[in-house]
């Protein structure tokens, strides 16, 4: 489990002005929790800390029980909690698919055999098989964004974190990622954290967690959390198109 | 006035791999038309943006701006004269310590005395919704995603071109950033802009555009109106868009026995209708 105790942080330099106000939450594996506020409210500092890249002023955070800190326990937090960027670019490292597969598990020191048969199995799963001696690069967008996920899944994560997986993507692409996500990392009792701008993309999770000015001003399950349509709007945070429209079919009824 | 004829755009000269990107591709879009280019990843989308602010230039076939040819190299500066295009994610080409020098930096470009510059700034600062100038000797690095991107889209604004074309305008901003930004387009497009969007977002094509232009591995396989598109099924298949996801609810609940019309296609649609359900009701009870 992923444990958020009371933590606040700031920037380094930024003594009075805190990214991050007494935030407590709990993760654990297998969930499913979608994390959203608008621009600038703090949810990748929150992802920052929780890697061990951000000092905290106060609190602390703990993955299943070794504790973040900038120089505790990083390589055991890291290989527990996988990270996805929105733009796949940021996170490719190898000149060929195969090895950007391998590279995670080069610095885990997996035994060769045990890389060799997790590559292959990633390649198939994700649908990379013609694209394994390729370079990264001259993959579509889509491809790229398939290579980082299955990247992380070959380093089996007991958390995975999205920042915005989506959000470059087309339409059909889009679903063939968020396809992989249910079926080839929901179906490993991986604990999923999705930070997403579209509401209508954390409708089946199982926590929403809203950030408003650093604070967390809302966790619970979607269906609760969006029922407060009016303070999430002031936050800046839109509803999902669903319950928009059931709310505008409230009181209508159907002529016979 | 954009007119392509017969454009065909191989990247093979500037790669060295063999790539069609565009392949004979005819279309005009007159001044003042609100067009959205959609298409799957690799289509041709971005290719047939930068032929038309001549960043590129066609391999065969010939591009027009206002009925004069992008085939000189007068033309094609002209063209970046007359074509504003904001890039995807803008504001990561930020390099201005403030952000009255960085929407200057264009319109300094071309040569415009001071006051008409001073005077640009100011307008587009507003056009973006920032009133007060103050903001001007802020730093373009300390402001929020949404405000980030509006400033971009003013930097472009700036050197008041009669044609604005934005790549992916709304993608990664919350939506009071994102309902920001779509207000500016709807905004210099009733100013008498030219304006053309690039986009994945069908709700967004729905909401905004009169018109959309489909490519699929780079031919153009669609040009009309959004509504005709999006009750072509086969054609959404066939180059991997889809329903907006607003109107796959509102199908869903009509299969659920809900009565909504099939023309209901965005939000607006539902509350028109739901209106006019309503001063049905009262006529009748009167």
């Amino acid at each position: 489990m992923i444990k958020v105790n009371n933590v606040t942080a700031a920037y380094p330099g930024n003594v009075s002005n805190f990214s991050l106000k007494g935030i407590s939450f709990d993760f654990k594996p297998g969930e499913r929790l979608a994390l959203m506020g608008c621009n600038g409210s703090g949810k990748t500092t929150l992802i920052h800390a929780i890697l061990g890249l951000m000092p905290l002023k106060l609190g602390t955070i703990t993955v299943d029980d070794y504790k973040v800190g900038p120089h505790e326990n990083l390589f055991e937090v890291r290989r527990r909690v996988g990270l996805m960027f929105q733009n796949p670019d940021n996170q490719m490292v190898a000149t060929t698919v195969e090895r950007e597969l391998a590279f995670g598990l080069e610095n885990l020191a997996v035994p060769p055999e045990e890389m060799f048969y997790r590559v292959n199995a990633a390649l198939d799963r994700f649908n990379l098989r013609a694209y394994a001696t390729k370079e990264p690069h001259l993959l579509s967008g889509g491809e790229r964004q398939r290579l980082a996920l299955a990247a992380i899944w070959v380093m089996h994560p007991r958390y995975l974190i999205l920042d915005e997986p989506t959000s470059l993507l087309d339409p059909g692409n889009k679903r063939e990622v968020l396809r992989l996500l249910d079926e080839e990392m929901g179906g490993r009792s991986m604990g999923i954290m999705l930070i997403t701008q579209l509401p209508d993309e954390v409708v089946d999770c199982d926590r929403v967690l809203i950030l408003h000015d650093g604070k967390l001003v809302f966790d619970g399950p979607p269906d609760i959390v969006f029922k407060n349509r009016q303070q999430l709007v002031d936050f800046g945070i839109d509803i999902p198109t669903k319950m928009k429209i059931e709310q505008m079919l409230d009181g209508y009824s159907d002529p016979f | 006035m954009i007119r392509f004829k017969n454009v065909t755009f191989d990247y093979t000269a500037l790669s060295g791999r063999d790539q069609r990107a565009l392949d004979n591709i005819s279309f005009s879009i007159r001044p003042n038309e609100l067009v959205a280019i959609a298409g799957s990843a690799g289509s041709g989308k971005t290719t047939l943006v930068q032929l038309i602010n001549g960043l590129l230039r066609p391999s065969l076939g010939t591009v027009e701006l206002d009925s004069e040819m992008l085939d000189t190299s007068q033309a094609l500066e002209k063209a970046l004269r007359k074509v504003g295009l904001v890039f995807q994610f803008p504001e990561s080409q930020f390099f201005e310590d403030t952000i009255g020098k960085e929407i200057a930096f264009g319109p300094g470009n071309r040569g415009w005395s001071d006051a008409k510059i001073r005077k640009s700034v100011d307008l587009s600062l507003k056009r973006v919704g920032f009133n007060k100038s103050d903001i001007k000797d802020r730093s373009p690095f300390q402001l929020s995603g949404g405000e980030k991107r509006r400033i971009a889209i003013a930097s472009t604004l700036a050197m008041q071109t009669d044609i604005l074309i934005l790549d992916e305008p709304t993608v990664g901003l919350d939506r009071r950033s994102a309902t920001a930004v779509e207000e500016i387009i709807v905004n210099e497009h009733a100013r008498g802009a030219l304006v053309i969007f690039v986009t994945h977002d069908m709700d967004l094509i729905v909401r905004l555009a009169r018109r959309v232009l489909v490519l699929n591995a780079g031919n153009l396989v669609f040009d009309g109106v959004p509504r005709q598109l999006f009750n072509d099924a086969q054609m959404l298949d066939d180059t991997g868009l889809e329903v907006p996801p607003t109107m796959q609810i509102l199908e869903s609940l009509r299969l659920g026995g809900r009565k909504l019309p099939a023309n209901c296609f965005c939000l607006d649609d539902l509350a028109c209708f739901l209106d006019q359900r309503s001063n049905e009701e009262i006529i009748t009870r009167e």
